[in-house]
């Protein structure tokens, strides 16, 4: 924004002396084949200076907003008797439609009018002062703005006095919008200022001012005063051409030319020929600086690089190394080459170029060896962008294997796991789709953290993430930023799935990691160890995840209170406190997700669960009578799921007692006499288990879809705690 | 990056230093060599990746060793130095701007280390241009001066190197790796020492975590990366923002690219059984390089407020890849077609409203409005050929009037309207006649409607020059019949 190029305004001299004619006819009528024999030629017609200087104007501003869509801001101002401007800083006045249109308005200056460029100048020099959007936001924001901009004065001069009147009239202009731009709103003193002044004359004149490069002027140092003189010559072209030299001066510009490009011939489509486009891009970085003066010729630009057209068949799922991308224009764009490459980029295809060394031998850079792909140029959003490819060595040239370092002689990486992870954090342009006043980039972090809470690296280290068909809802379901009911539904299933397979004594998959389980230790206390360390994970998951909502929360207590843990000092008259407790508690270990449980815990969780595992390990002949006798049993007879997720087999009855105050009309009496006969009716309401009929079914299915060989029993253990 | 390490042999590093007790005398450029061996050892047990080249500089340059990692051949080569002429630095600085950017180009980063006894000639006379820096890329000049500082500044040497400095943007160091007085025994341990204090305090591995949610990993970055032309610090982690695909991130410039290798975490390592095993316990960078490369996927990586980088799977051989950091030129919109960074996002943020909302895709398009000059119809008449391809196309479709008069009118209004922006009013007027001779020219087989049509177009051409921009010529209407 402190660039001189970030503002530019054009004066155009509105006065008789533009409506003169350039002198140069210009044939529009020109014969074809078509065109009968003897048919006499209409006329040509002669451009004005006016329309050699507009469409060469137009040409310098189609150049500009077709590289530097933003930020770099041209205005006109057209100078007669008064100033008018064409445009504001506005963005949406920055295109080639809204100055066609405005300068239809203004139309070619009339014979007679008295003409002063004067007052064009001091309003030129007022746009300058005058902040933009751009610089208006770096000044809110506390950097300084240093005001820096460019007039391009195209006009028609007397003598070299004229030029200087225009000059000191600038450099006033500029002393006092300089003064009253402190008690101006919206005003900026102008830093320095470029004021390029372009002469132009019809073909024949002989009025001549002397032309200098841009020097300072002697009343003003910070005005820097640039003088051009053009002929109209070649229909206007020698205007159009100057311009185009300052443009590539004065945006830094380079042109290349893509050569070889083939084309159908129009007349004969079978054979093709090389055509070569001429393009206007900034300068790409990693080329070297080439110093190019030609901005008083009116010759036509010539290229500063030579890029080979390659092959159109680019890999797009291949990353190179680009080490930059510049917006291209070209220089005649209605030309028969140039539409042909255009419209071939824009229909999305990308064409790989190499650089092309002329050498005077005539031999090419690359001639000897393979070719090398030194740019690209394709399209993006409809706008064509050229690449500079990095065709040097990199400077980690032959790496150490990635496998050699830390980590590298692990095998069993959770890749395809975090292949999910990958998929789920892909990034979209969410622009001002997203209503909420978070940006979508934190958003995206906050995703990517929530999914990663509690994710071991290894299948080795993990029970839970190897129980896929058990768990994988659960998993699924407690990333997530809010939990539906549904979810919340899902997650107490697959707790109870565990239970159920925990106490039907289903084998857990093998985890190295546990490796506290020594040799000798007979299959009954590994398998107890082994679902010790699930739930001491599926804990540290549930935890890790429970700050994100009460929900969350809430599945962690129903994992707790399933597996015996929190119930014990949980009285009815303390739940609140208590689910406090545990959130403080579960804040703790956020911070360290991984760090493993206290060790009373996992303690009391081991009394409470070795009582209600079915005994498996050795059976005497009344064990397995007893077992059968109780297996018939438990068919009419259900367990009373408050033990079953009690601490030390009792129950802690009405544990919300409190918290509703209906039941607080019961008496003790009633409430025991009811809860010995419905029990299972209370404590289904607690864990939301309403929908019954489909918790039933659900756990039969995925109890089914466990490894265990005992299926049928278990598919009944797992509807107990639900009946209707 | 890689680093020059460039020995002044001019006759005046045969000077004598301290002579010892036994009469023997080391000369500077045994010093020299000394030092140069001491850089050598220094880099081949810290920074392994790092490729070296070795120079020697006089009146003229000449090259002892290429860029290599091969440290036994580097150091043969410092042996081959030889005394030789007066030492002229703008020819070493003309030198390395060929040498370097031959093998590393114009974007990568050099540190050039010379070794000098202080008396480099450089013209006062040489200016380079304000735009322009000492060295054609971006080099980091670090003097080495075997001659205390007292001697430095009072021989006038001093000022000489400042000012060289300064013709680098004042990128590098200026270090005097001796001091005033000493014995022979101290100067080598002097030497040794401030040489090991510059080479320690300029030569780190930059070392990060960079972190995925939760997950986080020790990696080292090669070569360590320059904070940006506005000085903006890193930040204490790299955050991986989110995941894009490879078609989607589109080969975007780069300003520099960095391999990342994980190393042992700090805090591990304390334990000593630990770092013994640490190529067992998992890394998170190793995880993500293997998923990134399976699914063809980038990592867009958050390393300070306003910057970020892309990381990938690097293929460095048929075989084997590595992890490979790119950053991104400065700013949150540095690529035009991924649009602005920090309004990406997953598509789980888009709102559900119910109704189906369209997925925004890749590339960002550009502001309605602002197509490009090459995407949409553009008149350019500063070339006849421009003007005349217009009208020719205006006269194929005057040639199939009525069937397309659609294009004709189009086409018609286009050129008008242009030629009034122009102030080309003269224009109009030779394009009407052009049409009234079209007219006469029509065949006997053609439409009488063709003759209606161009006739009106040449007559309404003419009438309309002052009814603006806006006004369009309609077709004459020829069919009467009613529409019901």
């Amino acid at each position: 924004m402190s660039d001189s190029d970030h503002k530019t305004v054009f004066l155009i001299d509105h006065g008789p002396a533009m409506g003169e004619s350039s002198k140069q006819m210009v044939e529009y009528d020109i014969a074809t084949k078509s065109r009968p024999q003897g048919v006499v030629p209409l006329a040509p017609v002669a451009k004005s200076l006016w329309t050699s200087s507009i469409e060469a104007l137009c040409e310098y501003c189609r150049i500009v907003w077709d590289i530097f869509p933003h930020n770099k801001l041209l205005r006109f101002v057209v100078g007669d008797t008064s100033a008018r401007f064409l445009n504001s800083w506005n963005k949406e006045e920055q295109n080639l439609n809204h100055l066609m249109k405005s300068l239809s308005g203004v139309g070619p200056p009339l014979k007679k009018a008295d003409g002063n460029i004067m007052v064009g100048l001091v309003s030129a020099v007022g746009a300058v002062a005058q902040q933009t959007s751009a610089q208006n936001k770096l000044l809110s924001s506390g950097s300084s703005v240093s005001n820096r901009g460019r007039i391009v004065c195209i006009t028609q001069l007397k003598n070299d006095v004229h030029l200087k009147t225009i000059v000191d009239c600038a450099c006033d202009a500029v002393n006092k919008h300089c003064e009253s731009a402190s008690t101006n709103e919206g005003m900026l003193p102008i830093d320095s200022l470029e004021l390029v002044i372009i002469h132009v004359k019809p073909f024949g004149s002989n009025s001549a001012i002397t032309e200098h490069s841009l020097t300072p002027a002697s009343k003003n140092p910070k005005v820097l005063v640039e003088a051009q003189d053009v002929k109209a010559t070649r229909h206007g072209i020698a205007i159009a051409n100057r311009l185009l030299h300052l443009v590539q001066r004065h945006f830094d510009l380079s042109v290349t030319s893509i050569t070889g490009i083939p084309m159908k011939e129009e007349q004969h489509a079978n054979s093709s020929a090389n055509y070569d486009v001429l393009l206007l891009h900034r300068r790409l970085p990693g080329t070297a600086i080439r110093e190019s003066e030609h901005s008083m010729w009116d010759g036509e630009l010539s290229s500063t690089m030579l890029l080979k057209w390659g092959t159109p068949k680019i890999n797009y799922n291949e990353l190179y190394h680009c080490t930059g991308a510049a917006r291209v224009s070209p220089v005649d764009v209605n030309s028969r080459p140039s539409l042909c490459l255009t419209n071939f980029l824009l229909n999305g295809r990308s064409v790989s170029l190499e650089h092309w060394n002329n050498r005077p031998d005539g031999a090419a850079a690359g001639s000897g060896g393979s070719r090398q792909m030194t740019h690209m140029i394709s399209c993006r959003g409809s706008d064509i962008f050229l690449h500079a490819l990095g065709i040097f060595r990199p400077p980690f040239e032959d790496p150490p294997n990635i496998s050699d370092g830390p980590g590298g002689k692990v095998k069993d990486y959770r890749i395809s796991d975090f292949g999910e992870i990958i998929k789920h954090n892909h990034l979209l342009p969410l622009g001002g789709r997203v209503k909420s006043g978070t940006l979508p980039i934190d958003g995206a972090m906050a995703k990517l953290d929530r999914r990663t809470r509690y994710w071991p690296l290894v299948y080795s280290k993990s029970i839970i993430f190897n129980l896929a068909k058990t768990v994988d809802p659960l998993l699924e379901a407690i990333v997530k930023e809010n939990l539906t009911p549904d979810d919340v539904l899902q997650c107490q299933r697959v707790i109870y799935n565990l239970i159920g397979l925990e106490r039907d004594g289903a084998a857990l998959p093998l985890v190295t990691s546990a490796g506290s389980l020594s040799r000798g230790i007979n299959k009954q206390s590994k398998r107890e160890e082994q679902y010790k360390s699930m739930w001491r994970e599926l804990e540290d998951l549930l935890r890790a995840h429970s700050s994100t909502s009460s929900k969350h929360m809430d599945i962690l207590d129903c994992m707790l209170e399933c597996i015996g843990k929190g119930k014990s000092s949980r009285t009815s008259s303390s739940v609140d406190k208590l689910k406090s407790n545990v959130r403080s508690g579960a804040n703790e270990i956020y911070e360290s997700p991984e760090s493993p449980p206290p060790l009373k815990k996992s303690k009391t969780e081991n009394e409470s669960s070795a009582r209600i595992r079915p005994q498996k390990g050795t059976q005497s002949l009344l064990s397995m009578w007893t077992q059968r006798v109780e297996n018939t049993n438990s068919q009419r007879h259900v367990e009373f799921y408050g033990r079953l997720a009690s601490d030390g087999n009792k129950a802690v009855l009405y544990p919300n007692f409190e918290e509703d105050p209906n039941n607080a009309q019961n008496t003790p009496a009633n409430q025991d006499r009811q809860t010995s006969r419905h029990g299972h009716h209370r404590y289904q309401g607690h864990h939301r288990s309403g929908t019954g009929g489909g918790t039933r079914e659900e756990g039969g299915r995925s109890g089914r879809n466990t490894p265990q060989g005992s299926k049928p029993k278990m598919a009944k253990k797992t509807q107990k705690p639900y009946p209707q | 990056m890689p680093t020059v390490i460039a020995m002044d042999c001019s006759a005046s590093m045969h000077s004598w230093s301290a002579p010892n007790k036994e009469g023997n005398v080391l000369s500077k450029l045994k010093l020299a060599s000394e030092c140069g061996m001491q850089i050598l050892e220094f880099f081949a047990e810290k920074m392994k990746l790092e490729h070296l080249a070795v120079l020697s500089f006089s009146s003229d340059v000449e090259k002892l060793s290429e860029f290599s990692r091969d440290y036994a051949h580097l150091k043969l080569s410092i042996a081959k130095m030889k005394v030789r002429d007066k030492s002229l630095f703008s020819q070493l600085v003309s030198y390395l701007n060929q040498f370097v950017v031959e093998t590393w180009g114009y974007m990568e980063p050099c540190h050039i280390i010379i070794i000098t006894d202080g008396r480099l000639s450089w013209p006062e006379d040489i200016t380079i241009a304000p735009s322009r820096t000492l060295f054609e890329f971006p080099g980091n000049l670090h003097i080495l001066c075997l001659e205390s500082t007292s001697s430095l500044t009072s021989s006038g040497c001093m000022t000489c190197l400042k000012n060289i400095l300064e013709q680098n943007s004042g990128k590098g160091s200026i270090t005097s790796l001796l001091k005033s007085r000493l014995n022979e025994h101290e100067v080598i341990s002097t030497m040794k020492n401030e040489l090991e204090k510059f080479l320690n305090d300029r030569f780190k591995i930059f070392e990060i975590n960079l972190k995925c949610g939760s997950l986080s990993s020790q990696v080292a970055l090669y070569p360590a990366p320059v904070a940006d032309k506005t000085g903006e610090e890193f930040d204490d982690s790299f955050q991986i923002v989110g995941f894009l695909d490879v078609a989607d991130v589109g080969n975007p410039p780069v300003l520099s690219r960095h391999l990342l290798s994980p190393v042992a975490d700090k805090e591990t390592s304390q334990n000593p059984d630990e770092t013994k095993d640490f190529a067992g316990s998992p890394a998170m960078a190793i995880v993500l390089h293997g998923s990134l490369k399976i699914e063809n996927k980038v990592a867009l990586v958050k390393v300070s407020p306003n910057n970020y980088g892309v990381i990938y799977s690097w293929p460095c051989s048929k075989t084997k890849s590595n992890l490979v950091l790119s950053l991104l030129p400065p700013g949150a919109e540095s690529v035009p077609w991924l649009g602005n960074i920090r309004q990406l996002g997953p598509s789980s943020l888009l709102p559900s409203t119910g109704k189906k909302i369209e997925t925004p895709t890749f590339p960002v398009q550009p502001r309605k409005g602002s197509k490009r000059s090459y995407a949409q119809p553009t008149v350019a008449w500063t070339r006849p050929t421009g003007l005349q391809t217009d009208i020719q196309k205006i006269l194929r479709s005057a040639k199939k009037l009525p069937e397309k008069s659609q294009v004709f009118y189009k086409d018609l209004n286009r050129l008008r309207r242009a030629a009034l922006a122009f102030g080309f009013h003269e224009l109009l007027e030779g394009i009407s006649s052009l049409l009234e001779r079209e007219c006469t020219l029509l065949p006997g087989t053609a439409q009488p409607e063709a003759m209606l049509q161009l006739s009106h177009a040449a007559r309404e051409l003419k009438a309309s020059v002052g009814a603006g921009y806006e006004h369009n010529l309609e077709p004459l209407k020829t069919d009467f019949k009613f529409n019901r």
